[in-house]
């Protein structure tokens, strides 16, 4: 039996919210276009039932919409008010900063790059499953990655699918 | 060098705060709220159509879209003409209209494009400039045509709640409404964007503030942007230098105090101007006290190396002013007096 909307919803908002985060790095950022998105799967749920594997059709569409709205905030958000994560704390120990500063950089990186990351390190997807969702190739991805990691200053310690033989084919997507 | 065990570590925390927030709403019902009535095919000047018939043609319309911006418009674009000139780093090129009602808050300048806030009571829309036609016309292929003074303008949608008109040539702006877009929906987004949109003033210019001044810029360093907004819960003012070559930006912060999250480390601590301090490689912060902080960043888009040392960021930082109280913007200064 098709499940409906609200089924569907109750038992993949978690996943999706957590999804939404990870590309957004930003609560507010996040919740806006996980509702923004759903909205959009309300209007066409009978076609989105319908698809072959609906979840998958939302994150593609999480993925779609997070790339073309998201833009605008590379400057004046430079660290997001997370005022809401937890109560601010006398000692500004700088391991925030540390923090802070990868966080930083990685909402400063364009959204194709971050969705690339995130779905690699966040959802552990190949290269291969992140150009399908991305609707790009797997160079395009490879690059996208690659340069995002530069500019997070990321030491890949733990990409068994890169190693020093393995050349990054830098495209323009 | 943090390595990629930190970024998952970071994505993790993420995850962990979307768990503590997604039970605070009624996602379903919320989606209903949002979702546009059943449209109808539209037909566009120029003999473009758009018909939204369908999970497909939308899929493909965010793919492209997606695709456009990848190309075109996610490096900083050296000028409105793309010919040499600059958008301007001490001012906005652009006001809200006196008597709109509509007011600048969190704004920012420099290398990316022009960007601000206009708020009125609770609403936030996001005001932006570019010169990229890409953005125009998505929204002329995707939008509602509608008019910005003398302008024409494409509002997109209810959900986007954006509306794009070009005003000079080469300076596209761009309202979107940010806040508050649960409660503020359908026509009544519309209404919102569209007043805002029509308060933009070309004619005028904002000055940009900062919470602290210094006498001298770092070494080699060319002042390439300046922010003010607000992050953890205070003002927050930013402040960017560029070395050219190599590429290399030092960035001046000064914020509330961050909240910790698990697993984080500590840094060296050392002494800045008598003010508790903490070092880590390209990044100083400085404890101000009443919960603020300084914080200097120094880095490289592509490179990684860093070009100031721990010496010589002490030392910029040690000739920083700070206003009295950040959270007074009438105490900042202009930011035409940094160097």
């Amino acid at each position: 039996m098709a499940m409906d909307f609200d089924g569907y919803v109750r038992a993949r908002q978690r996943s999706l919210l957590r999804f939404a985060m990870v590309l957004t790095a930003d609560p507010v950022d996040a919740e806006e276009l996980l509702g923004d998105v759903l909205a959009v799967v309300f209007e066409r749920w009978s076609l989105v039932a319908a698809a072959d594997s609906p979840h998958a059709y939302v994150r593609r569409m999480l993925v779609n919409e997070f790339i073309r709205g998201r833009r605008r905030r590379r400057h004046i958000v430079l660290y997001d008010d997370l005022s809401g994560v937890g109560a601010p704390v006398e000692d500004t120990s700088a391991a925030h900063a540390e923090r802070a500063a990868l966080g930083h950089r990685l909402r400063s990186l364009p959204p194709r790059q971050r969705a690339a990351i995130a779905l690699r390190y966040f959802e552990d997807l190949s290269f291969a499953q992140i150009a399908e969702l991305l609707g790009s190739g797997e160079n395009a991805v490879r690059s996208n990655i690659s340069r995002g990691l530069r500019r997070l200053r990321i030491e890949l310690d733990d990409d068994p699918e890169r190693s020093p033989a393995a050349p990054v084919v830098f495209l323009e997507v | 060098m943090p390595t990629t065990i930190e970024l998952r570590a970071l994505y993790e925390n993420l995850a962990a705060e979307a768990d503590t927030r997604v039970t605070n709403r009624d996602w379903a019902a919320a989606a209903r709220e949002c979702a546009e009535p059943p449209t109808t095919p539209v037909i566009r000047p120029h003999g473009r159509r758009t018909l939204r018939i369908g999970l497909a043609a939308a899929t493909v319309a965010m793919l492209a879209a997606g695709a456009t911006l990848a190309a075109g418009e996610l490096h900083p674009t050296g000028g409105p003409s793309g010919g040499g000139s600059e958008w301007p780093v001490r001012f906005l090129p652009f006001g809200a209209a006196a008597g709109s009602g509509w007011t600048v808050g969190a704004k920012s300048t420099g290398s990316g494009e022009p960007g601000a806030t206009f708020v009125r009571d609770q609403l936030h829309v996001g005001m932006d400039v570019i010169s990229s036609q890409a953005r125009l016309q998505e929204a002329e292929a995707t939008g509602q045509q509608v008019a910005i003074g003398p302008f024409v303008g494409w509002y997109i949608g209810a959900r986007l709640r954006q509306v794009v008109w070009q005003y000079a040539p080469d300076h596209i702006a761009i309202a979107t409404l940010t806040r508050p877009r649960r409660t503020v929906t359908g026509a009544a987004a519309e209404a919102a964007v569209l007043s805002a949109a029509r308060a933009f003033d070309p004619s005028a210019t904002t000055q940009m503030k900062t919470a602290f001044k210094v006498d001298a810029a770092p070494p080699g360093g060319v002042l390439t942007d300046v922010a003010e907004s607000h992050q953890f819960g205070g003002r927050s003012s930013s402040v960017t230098w560029t070395v050219s070559e190599p590429p290399q930006w030092i960035t001046v912060t000064v914020s509330k105090t961050a909240p910790t999250r698990p697993g984080e480390s500590s840094g060296t601590p050392i002494t800045v101007a008598g003010r508790p301090a903490w070092w880590f490689p390209r990044n100083l912060t400085i404890s101000l006290g009443s919960g603020e902080s300084l914080y200097l960043q120094d880095g490289s888009d592509d490179t990684g190396r860093s070009t100031f040392t721990e010496q010589q960021m002490v030392d910029f930082a040690s000739h920083i002013t700070l206003v009295k109280n950040v959270d007074d913007g009438s105490t900042w200064f202009d930011a035409t007096a940094l160097p």
